[in-house]
């Protein structure tokens, strides 16, 4: 599936992300090779019982892939793709106790130990699409929270954004709070699990 | 029963949790049951590792993997988010039409937020110069700033790299286009592929092209309001159907609109977009891509302009880079 770069005109045949230390002008994915590839990976990682998951999994695969690609040069194709897919098995698998977390069968009545069926219709991560949502509301209306939600979700770690600004951690925190009250203002009158968290008790 | 409400109110906020979104009050409380109760710090467990995603720039590579049940589920505000979303990025709308699915989302009253996704906007957008025309423009990073780069495209580059508010921002006409992220990759790499959506068009899983983007010209010397400013002279051969360019973006707040004009000679107007100021940062350059209508040797204008509100007066900023494509 891959071929070391060479300087010209590469043919569609040849099928592959180069990455060498002479850069190409052209370079291709042989998109249902890479696919394949990744099937036979997912198929690898993933358990009997969650094999139902192939067909999706493989799609968010090659998504990440997409996004790889347009970020960085990629030195071999497959360990790219096998790491990714690795990683997608095993968040997918994650992903069904997250979800069970969030919604329930019935929440009147909670069941004590999750549920890994719970929801299993609900597109996507929740962390992932938490995420989106924070930073999308924020891109239209502060940047300055923007830039606070993208570094902290980016490290994970207020205390390394304090560094990384130059600030204490105790401002950083003060204005994160003020973003939080413009989040939660408009996301306490929302309906769904995703801000379920910014109602009134 | 109180025994279940607090489970339930601990576990509809884990994910708040993990994205840091809880105050610290809330946060300790949610703590202190987990450090008592076994089966909701197991599913905690499960927030632990980040997935691997995009920090929240773009929509979930998950959700864009299962997109016709995430165009029935999606609700209120997050889906007038993906929505607005995807109408400014260019790249999410290529990997759901990489994926074979269409890159929109349905408006479904019923299903929509009564919270505007979007305040009152700050600006006029395209309009500002004149002809408007449909976003379809990219913005992306710069590389392949090649070690052998003329010297003015080498002072551009160590300009951007002291200059905080430097940044440099690229848009392409007549394509399909796609915002790239500040992601990891330094500045000086040799320039990343970019996917052409070419050779997708027998179907979704049909080949892939990749190919490297022009090398940009730095622009220097504009003009502030309706001034002429310097001359940028480009050397070319023969009419040019991709070109990209690097200059100074205009100094005002991240959340204000900028309209970035292309005009010919005449001064009609080629091409306009509007950007959101954060999109032109931290380094990014202005690909006008024009496909079969190439560019022409000759004189041209690219126009920024900004209309910011302060105070309840409107401030007009412009710059004008003036640029000639010249025979060799």
């Amino acid at each position: 599936m891959r071929r070391k770069g060479t300087e010209g005109t590469r043919s569609p045949a040849e099928g592959s992300i180069s990455g060498t230390s002479t850069p190409p002008v052209e370079a291709e994915i042989r998109w249902d090779e890479a696919c394949a590839f990744v099937r036979r990976r997912l198929a690898f990682e993933l358990p009997t019982s969650s094999r139902g998951l192939i067909d999706d999994l493989v799609q968010e695969c090659m998504v990440r892939m997409l996004r790889f690609v347009r970020r960085e040069r990629v030195e071999n194709l497959e360990a790219l793709l096998t790491q990714v897919a690795r990683r997608t098995a095993i968040d997918a698998l994650r992903r069904r106790t997250r979800w069970s977390a969030l919604v329930t069968a019935d929440d009147d009545a909670l069941a004590l130990l999750p549920d890994p069926n719970a929801r299993a219709d609900e597109p996507g991560d929740p962390l992932e699409r938490l995420e989106f949502v924070v930073v999308e509301f924020f891109t239209a209306r502060d940047a300055r929270c923007r830039e606070l939600a993208v570094a902290f979700f980016a490290g994970d770690d207020w205390k390394a954004v304090a560094l990384a600004e130059g600030r204490s951690h105790d401002v950083i925190r003060k204005q994160w709070s003020r973003c939080l009250g413009i989040l939660r203002e408009v996301a306490r009158d929302e309906r769904g699990p995703l801000l379920d968290w910014a109602r009134s008790e | 029963m109180e025994r279940q409400d607090t489970h339930l109110w601990v576990r509809r906020r884990l994910v708040a949790r993990r994205a840091g979104l809880l105050e610290e009050s809330e946060a300790a409380r949610v703590d202190a049951h987990l450090a008592e109760c076994v089966e909701c710090s197991t599913i905690a467990e499960s927030f632990a590792a980040s997935p691997p995603g995009e920090a929240g720039a773009h929509i979930a590579a998950s959700l864009v993997a299962q997109w016709p049940q995430a165009q029935r589920r999606l609700r209120g505000l997050e889906r007038a988010l993906v929505r607005r979303h995807l109408e400014r990025c260019a790249d999410c709308r290529q990997d759901l039409e990489a994926l074979g699915f269409e890159s929109r989302l349905e408006l479904v009253p019923e299903w929509e937020s009564a919270v505007p996704a979007e305040p009152a906007p700050v600006a006029a957008s395209a309009s500002a110069t004149g002809a408007a025309a449909p976003a379809r423009a990219r913005i992306v990073r710069i590389e392949a700033a090649a070690r052998r780069s003329p010297w003015r495209d080498r002072a551009v580059l160590a300009w951007a790299s002291v200059a905080t508010a430097a940044a440099v921002l690229m848009l392409v006409a007549n394509v399909r286009g796609r915002l790239f992220d500040s992601g990891a990759a330094t500045l000086l790499v040799p320039g990343a592929p970019v996917w052409s959506r070419g050779a997708l068009a027998s179907g979704p899983f049909a080949g892939m092209s990749l190919r490297i983007e022009p090398q940009p010209r730095a622009l220097s010397g504009p003009a502030r309001g309706e001034g002429l400013g310097k001359l940028n002279v480009i050397p070319v051969a023969g009419p040019l159907s991709s070109l990209a360019l690097g200059f100074k973006p205009l100094n005002v707040p991240d959340t204000s609109l900028v309209t970035v004009s292309l005009l010919d000679a005449s001064g009609d107007t080629l091409y306009a977009v509007s950007y959101r100021q954060w999109e032109f940062r931290p380094r990014r350059c202005l690909v006008i891509d024009r496909g079969e209508a190439t560019l022409t040797p000759g004189q041209y204008a690219l126009v920024l302009g900004s209309q910011i509100a302060k105070a309840g007066d409107e401030i007009e900023r412009k710059l004008r880079y003036r640029f000639e494509l010249r025979e060799k």
